[in-house]
């Protein structure tokens, strides 16, 4: 490598933007701005309704969608990924601090915004040791459980104000929907109205008009809609609870919140849900960006991607924003829209900013009802049906975890549906790697791994990874073998496709030969190469079996 | 030395046991440091709290006791939002008022609709909906009326610092009972109320502060206002209590001119109420746009 290119290089880790600027023409910029005037307008009612999902003052959630954005453009790998405030994120902030604050109070931002810190601290550290990798192995089964468990959850706690009025929060889903259906008489038919107007307009818009953004359309039917009603009959009357006046700074400086009296009697919550958030949060912007690289081509750097985000997020917790991820739909339609740099990013924060100051009388009006059915319209998005029915379709393993998981993110809260999630992953590829196949060959397929002066053998193909792990099933394989040939004919254990072998891997096969040297007939072993000579050797394999009842197929 | 001292004891303690004997009466008009910040100058007097003779009316608690925890924030939050409302709840307030606007003294001033005396009988049947509501009701009905915005739901935080604040001015003070000073001060009317009459009180006691057109005073900063505008797109309703000539009338006899409560009497105070009335303000809320365009004009019944 060149200095030249290790300068490259440098630069293009610590200052990923470096790769990109040189990008930008007139055509470039022209196609990028456009792009970015549709998503800062695409995220505003996300970025109000999300904000109200965590228990924060709508401004937190503009501000969520404009700074972090703006570092994760400059810091990201991935060129086409938009952050921003994530639906799994607001529930789990709602989760976590509302074990030591109450809703939306100051206390309750204080506790966010340490959370903030704390989850881009913790995802830094994944970047800077490189950990990046981990979250590919982040089983989608449980992904897909843990998205539709967050769809359910937003749609039960919307219910409420879906029909203007008051419920008990933090109630299991059956106790809301039992005290819903009692309640219905009570409710604001203004307020359902509205909400039913939105959710039919965003479904009918969704269905037969694809091109269009349904989210947007059903805000804005939905805004029509209340300022008529306020028109003819009075506000006063149909007493729809609306959104209220934003008033925006142009840098709210916050700072993460330390000090004893604070930080001691929550420190374990908030380190503990820092921890999930982050694990949440790097989870989904890695397969967003793997996403999107596969459909632009790009290669993403799945480290310097998680780098992005922890730095947004501490800069989010010094400028009032809570913890963001990337965003898997604005993403989606950035690509769709003809984004080519993080320029989009940039420019889509510029464009909510001055969205807001220009339009808050408007946006003030909004209903909080057709805020709720623009939660239905995003939670109902989150519930995959198609996904889902593949996955129950499934004997087994799928099924098994998928219902295991929804059902405790439902029930039991987000918090252990993520770590029951990382746990069913762990065990997943655990059982995956610690079951390599066996096949017992015959005819011509097994007569080709018979060296000179043998006619008759058992030949069992081996494939996988023969290690501690997997010791148990190997030899109960080799049991099961034994129980059918009487040990009587020599064992020729075909393992071309053995990925790697440890120690106690070795100490199995060689147990075997024993037992066959025993019974008087020899284990003839084939591999792929010599790159585990050194490890047979060592652990007296060459010995044992006899130097010249080791084949190689190269 | 160790002669002077026991003479020197003894009288320091002669002073302590004698001096309540020779206190000063309690000083009617107390005064207690408050949020507002003078912005314009000010005689002294006109931004202080003042206290009334014990037993006379219901005295609430001093800023000083407000706890030291998380109730003790959550009360100061809603102090904060109920003193200066346009800068901690900016989210809710369609004008420039804010709720100490007309709950003069941080809501301690007997007859300005005191929190102390409204917390302990709520929930009520008001005229006004004729249901019964609830404290956080009421307090929607202020935000939506007084302030001309936009009602903060009865879960909102806001309102939960609000109604924190309210029950800890109330602390002590009986539940269910009507205490004095509560609403405004009794009224008799014995003509009909004549705005011409008012303009020329108006403008001779009210003007100074409340402007020739009744647009208030700003703070120098620009922000918020020092002397509430009376009317205009930055005053209460029409649908609003002050809009009512009684109710503004009751208010402005014990009240107004600020400090100077009971110096009008009471035609002279329902003649500045109709002054007042006949100007413009916001919309109804309650009516639609056309009902607000023809209807007749609300609150000059009585």
């Amino acid at each position: 490598m060149s200095p030249a290119e290790i300068k490259h290089t440098l630069a293009g880790r610590f200052f990923p933007f470096t790769e990109w600027l040189p990008m930008l023409d007139a055509d470039t910029i022209r196609s990028d701005v456009w792009a970015g005037v549709a998503a800062g307008i695409l995220i505003l009612p996300q970025a109000i309704a999300l904000a109200t999902m965590a228990g924060l003052p709508p401004e937190v959630g503009l501000y969520t969608s404009i700074f972090p954005i703006f570092v994760s453009a400059l810091f990201g790998s991935s060129w086409h990924v938009l952050s921003g405030p994530n639906t799994s994120i607001s529930v789990m902030v709602a989760t976590i601090v509302g074990a030591y604050a109450s809703i939306g109070t100051p206390d309750w931002i204080m506790y966010t915004l340490t959370l903030t810190f704390i989850a881009g601290a913790i995802q830094l550290l994944f970047g800077i040791l490189r950990l990046g990798a981990v979250f590919n192995y982040f089983s989608h089964t449980v992904m897909v459980a843990i998205v539709t468990g967050v769809g359910v959850i937003i749609i039960v706690q919307q219910i409420g104000n879906f029909f203007g009025m008051t419920v008990n929060p933090g109630e299991p889903v059956e106790d809301t929907l039992y005290s819903i259906f009692f309640r219905i008489p009570d409710a604001n038919w203004w307020a359902a109205s509205l909400g039913i107007l939105t959710v039919g307009s965003g479904m009918f818009v969704k269905r037969f008009f694809p091109k269009l953004p349904y989210i947007i359309v059903a805000v804005i039917v939905g805004m029509l809609g209340g300022w008529l009603l306020d028109l003819l009959f009075g506000s006063g009357n149909i007493n729809v609870d609306k959104l209220g006046y934003l008033s925006l700074e142009a840098l709210p400086l916050s700072a993460p919140d330390f000090s004893p009296t604070n930080f001691y009697e929550a420190a374990e919550g908030l380190i503990m849900g820092g921890f999930i958030i982050a694990f949440l949060g790097l989870m989904q912007s890695a397969v967003i960006a793997r996403a999107m690289a596969v459909r632009s081509g790009q290669h993403v750097d799945i480290d310097q991607e998680v780098i992005g985000q922890g730095l947004s997020n501490i800069a989010g917790s010094f400028l009032t924003c809570f913890p963001s991820c990337g965003s898997f739909n604005r993403s989606a339609s950035n690509i769709d829209m003809g984004g080519r740099t993080p320029l989009v990013g940039i420019v889509s924060a510029i464009v909510l900013a001055l969205l807001v100051v220009f339009a808050s009388p408007v946006i003030a009006q909004m209903p909080l009802s057709v805020m709720a059915g623009i939660l239905f319209l995003v939670g109902a998005a989150l519930i995959k049906v198609k996904d889902i029915r593949t996955l129950l379709s499934v004997r087994g393993e799928a099924r098994i975890s998928f219902l295991l998981v929804c059902f405790t993110t439902v029930y039991g809260g987000l918090q252990w549906g993520v770590l029951l999630g990382i746990a069913v992953s762990i065990i997943a590829y655990m059982r995956a790697v610690s079951r390599p196949e066996f096949d017992v060959l015959f005819e011509n397929e097994a007569e080709q791994y018979m060296p000179e002066g043998v006619d008759d053998a058992t030949v069992v193909q081996l494939s996988g990874s023969l290690f501690f792990g997997s010791t148990h099933t190997v030899e109960r394989a080799l049991a099961d073998i034994a129980r059918d040939d009487q040990r009587g004919k020599p064992l020729i254990i075909a393992g071309e496709l053995i990925d790697n072998m440890d120690d106690a891997g070795v100490a199995t096969l060689a147990q075997e030969a024993r037992k066959r040297k025993e019974a008087g007939n020899g284990l003839i072993l084939w591999l792929r190469d010599h790159n585990l000579d050194e490890l047979l050797k060592r652990n007296g394999l060459f010995t044992l079996l006899g130097t010249g009842n080791i084949h190689y197929a190269t | 030395m160790k002669q002077a001292f026991l003479p020197l004891l003894s009288l320091s303690i002669l002073v302590t046991l004698a001096a309540p004997l020779h206190a000063e009466p309690t000083d009617p008009l107390e005064v207690r440091p408050t949020l507002v910040e003078p912005q314009v100058s000010l005689p002294t007097n006109l931004v202080t709290v003042p206290v009334v003779n014990p037993g006379e009316y219901f005295v609430p608690p001093l800023v000083d006791d407000i706890p030291d925890d998380k109730t003790g924030d959550m009360i100061r939050w809603g102090r904060n939002i109920f003193v200066n409302t346009q800068k901690y709840a900016p989210r809710y307030a369609g004008n420039g008022l804010n709720c100490v606007s007309c709950h003069l003294s941080e809501g301690r001033q007997p007859y300005a609709a005191p929190l102390w005396s409204a917390y302990p009988i709520y929930p009520i049947q008001r005229n006004k909906t004729k249901t019964v509501v609830t404290f956080p009701q009421r307090i929607q009905d202020c935000f939506k009326y007084s302030l001309d915005g936009i009602a903060p739901t009865v879960d909102a935080p806001e309102m939960d610092a609000l109604v924190t604040y309210a029950k800890w001015l109330s602390t002590a003070a009986p539940v269910g009972v009507v205490l004095p000073g509560r609403g405004f001060a009794s009224i008799k009317k014995t003509h009909d109320p004549s705005p011409i009459e008012g303009e020329i009180i108006y403008k001779s006691r009210c003007a100074l502060c409340h402007g020739e057109n009744g647009e208030g005073q700003k703070n120098r900063d620009g922000v918020g206002y020092m002397f509430p505008p009376l009317w205009g797109t930055d005053s209460f309703n029409r649908a609003a209590g002050l809009n009512k000539v009684k109710t503004a009338a009751q208010f402005i006899k014990a009240n107004m001119p600020l400090g100077a409560g009971y110096t009008l009497n009471d035609d002279e105070s329902l003649d500045v109420a109709a002054y007042m009335w006949i100007h413009f303000r916001p919309d109804d809320p309650r009516k639609s746009f056309f009902m607000n365009r023809f209807a007749p004009k609300p609150g000059g019944a009585n």
